[in-house]
């Protein structure tokens, strides 16, 4: 079932997405033409169009990017808590395999996109000396991953780990939020969106607390950082700088699995036991 | 042949649901048999809905217990319902095809050669996407998708409410068409006369309590007069 | 055939009435088939367990008879059909005669008027 959940969802945005992402690309495509034919960005005789045409490209980026998440969370919403609401709950399916169906081609809704960003970026921006230096700094980023004795080697997983967590918890705070706009009589939409913003904004204050408790440590690295600049190299620094940036960091990470974790058993009870359709 | 087999399809005992402090249903007790067309009859607000989303799982009781083919709301007995809500609930970008599939896919009980049927006798184009169909063609694709189904139970929920005389003989005759003898069908409406010829049973329910099940031609029998005359009599303002 | 179903009075009595009627009158021949009871639920616009019920007391009267599986069948006794057909004419003609004499007809006044109109109409 978890699947045929799946199948269906993903027969559903593709055609939209698709169209987006396409027309997304086409843009790019065309503003890196016509920042060429002007002599390109950085190069001597850079034009204003060209910078112009640059910051449209990667407006349209943001844009398509912003399009897709919402437009995922907005797809959860409708199929479940709209008047569709009324076939989804009624499937032979339990809610996990619902959450994880619809979960899920968000989820490689959102990596596919992150990876069209990076190409069309690319495509926009790159030189062949860019592609080069950057293949050359592909072995240095996995000798830090796979290389225990590599400096940075415990932050560098600690990153990845906070990088593969964000889009599940970029989903389920979406979904947690349509949930709990659900239990609204009437202006759901709204209360779904005043509820991610509230989640959003509560998240950043437990954010800035714990920076609080952090802030300790980075008074204290600013001041080694100062007592190294007499006497040491940039190396240090920067080790240092992991040193104490990595509790801070799986704090972090701590706090965002417990996130992921309450929504989704939030988000589950929600359409177990308080469905609320109109 | 008829199924003698007096299965019970449908228990509930002190069933309760009440919205914060508004009670849509007072400790209603029912047994319903397999095998039966049921009127769920009360006049708007009187908790008919309150009880078919109940008993789809949309809603979760407050007190009491409710059991469906022996099991409580969930997994199981949606394998074995078949609802049809008051409102539309197709994907208007969808086209009427995805909808057999997707019936096709999730019910096993879905009859697909049954729901190309009835379309093709309404000339509707299952290459067609929902928005192009006119509001009570919706309706319509979405009772054969309903009825297409080999479901155990069938909740129809206001299934002739707002639509034309024509359409309500449609609607009606489809209902009896694919009516299996050893399936329920629960009907909720409020136009008793419509519906009365179709039914064995007749549930009345008013402000959230039941006050009266019985058989419709013990009625008939009984009190000489058509249920519609008795049911403006037990609900005269 | 219209199914003229009057809600207050059981459906059942009434479609098996009908049926009957239909039988006498000849509509369905002995010894043929009757429609399925799906067949003439959806006619009559009644539901199956209905019609069932209405097929079940022409059973008991004998004038139906079913088949372990190819349906129901019109029986061929053509006098119990005959004799079925006067006790129902018998009936309407003393309906009729009592409320010719409840408005002071004779029954020779209604004979005398019944044999004037049947002239006319010829």
């Amino acid at each position: 079932m978890l699947k045929k959940i799946f199948k269906y969802e993903w027969k559903t945005i593709l055609p939209l997405l698709l169209g987006v992402h396409g027309v997304g690309l086409i843009v790019g495509i065309f503003c890196r033409i016509g920042i060429n034919l002007m002599g390109g960005v950085g190069s001597a005789d850079e034009s204003v169009m060209s910078v112009l045409l640059l910051v449209a490209a990667f407006m349209a980026i943001g844009c398509v990017m912003f399009y897709t998440y919402f437009y995922t969370g907005y797809r959860f919403y409708k199929s479940v808590f709209t008047q569709q609401g009324y076939l989804t709950n009624t499937l032979p399916v339990t809610s996990d395999q619902l959450i994880w169906g619809k979960g899920l081609t968000a989820l490689i809704w959102i990596v596919l996109d992150f990876l069209w960003a990076l190409a069309t970026m690319l495509i926009l921006l790159a030189t062949p000396r860019d592609l080069t230096e950057m293949f050359q700094d592909l072995p240095r980023l996995f000798s830090c991953l796979f290389k225990p004795g590599a400096p940075a080697f415990g932050f560098s997983w600690l990153i990845l780990l906070s990088v593969v967590l964000t889009p599940f918890v970029m989903i389920i705070q979406l979904y947690v939020s349509a949930a709990i706009g659900n239990l609204f009589t009437g202006h759901k939409l709204l209360a779904t969106i005043c509820s991610y913003i509230g989640i959003n904004f509560i998240q950043q204050i437990l954010g800035l607390v714990m920076l609080a408790f952090a802030a300790p440590r980075f008074a204290s690295l600013s001041y080694r950082i100062e007592k190294m600049e007499n006497n040491a190299y940039g190396q240090y620094v920067q080790i240092s700088a992991v040193d104490i940036l990595t509790p801070y960091l799986v704090l972090s990470l701590v706090f965002s699995v417990l996130c992921a974790v309450g929504f989704y058993i939030l988000c589950r009870y929600v359409l177990d036991r308080r469905l609320n359709l109109e | 042949m008829m199924d003698t087999s007096t299965n019970t399809i449908l228990e509930c005992k002190d069933l309760t649901k009440r919205y914060g402090a508004r009670t849509a249903l007072d400790g209603i007790s029912l047994s319903l048999k397999s095998g039966r067309i049921i009127g769920l009859l009360g006049p708007n607000g009187s908790g008919k809905s309150t009880l078919i989303k109940l008993i789809n799982d949309l809603l979760s009781p407050t007190a009491g217990t409710l059991y469906i083919n022996g099991h409580a709301p969930g997994l199981e007995t949606k394998k074995i319902i078949s609802y049809l809500p008051e409102r539309s609930y197709l994907d208007e970008n969808l086209k009427v095809s995805s909808y057999l599939s997707f019936f096709a896919d999730f019910y096993e009980d879905f009859d697909t050669g049954r729901a190309l049927d009835m379309l093709q006798r309404l000339n509707i184009d299952p290459a067609l996407r929902i928005k192009t169909l006119s509001k009570g063609t919706q309706e319509k694709v979405q009772l054969i998708l309903v009825m297409s189904r080999r479901a155990r139970l069938y909740c129809l929920d206001e299934p002739i409410a707002g639509v034309d005389p024509a359409a309500r003989d449609y609607i009606l005759s489809t209902i009896i068409n694919n009516y299996d003898e050893n399936a329920t069908i629960l009907i909720s409406t409020h136009l008793i006369s419509d519906v009365e010829n179709i039914l064995d049973e007749v549930v009345f329910i008013h402000d959230g309590h039941i006050r009266l099940h019985a058989q419709v031609d013990d009625i008939r029998c009984d009190q000489g007069r058509s249920i519609d005359e008795l049911f403006r009599e037990v609900f005269k303002c | 055939m219209a199914w003229n179903l009057d809600s207050s009075r059981p459906l059942y009595a009434q479609i098996a009435e009908l049926v009957r009627l239909d039988i006498i009158s000849g509509l369905y021949q002995p010894g043929t088939k009757l429609p399925s009871v799906r067949e003439l639920a959806a006619q009559a616009k009644v539901n199956p367990n209905t019609m069932q019920k209405a097929l079940a007391e022409l059973e008991r009267s004998g004038l139906v008879h079913s088949m372990r599986t190819s349906g129901r069948f019109i029986t061929e006794d053509t006098d119990m059909i005959q004799r079925l057909k006067e006790e129902l004419a018998e009936s309407h003609i003393r309906e009729f005669l009592e409320k010719m004499s409840s408005m002071g007809m004779t029954p020779a006044d209604t004979l005398a008027l019944i044999e004037k109109i049947l002239k006319e109409e010829r």
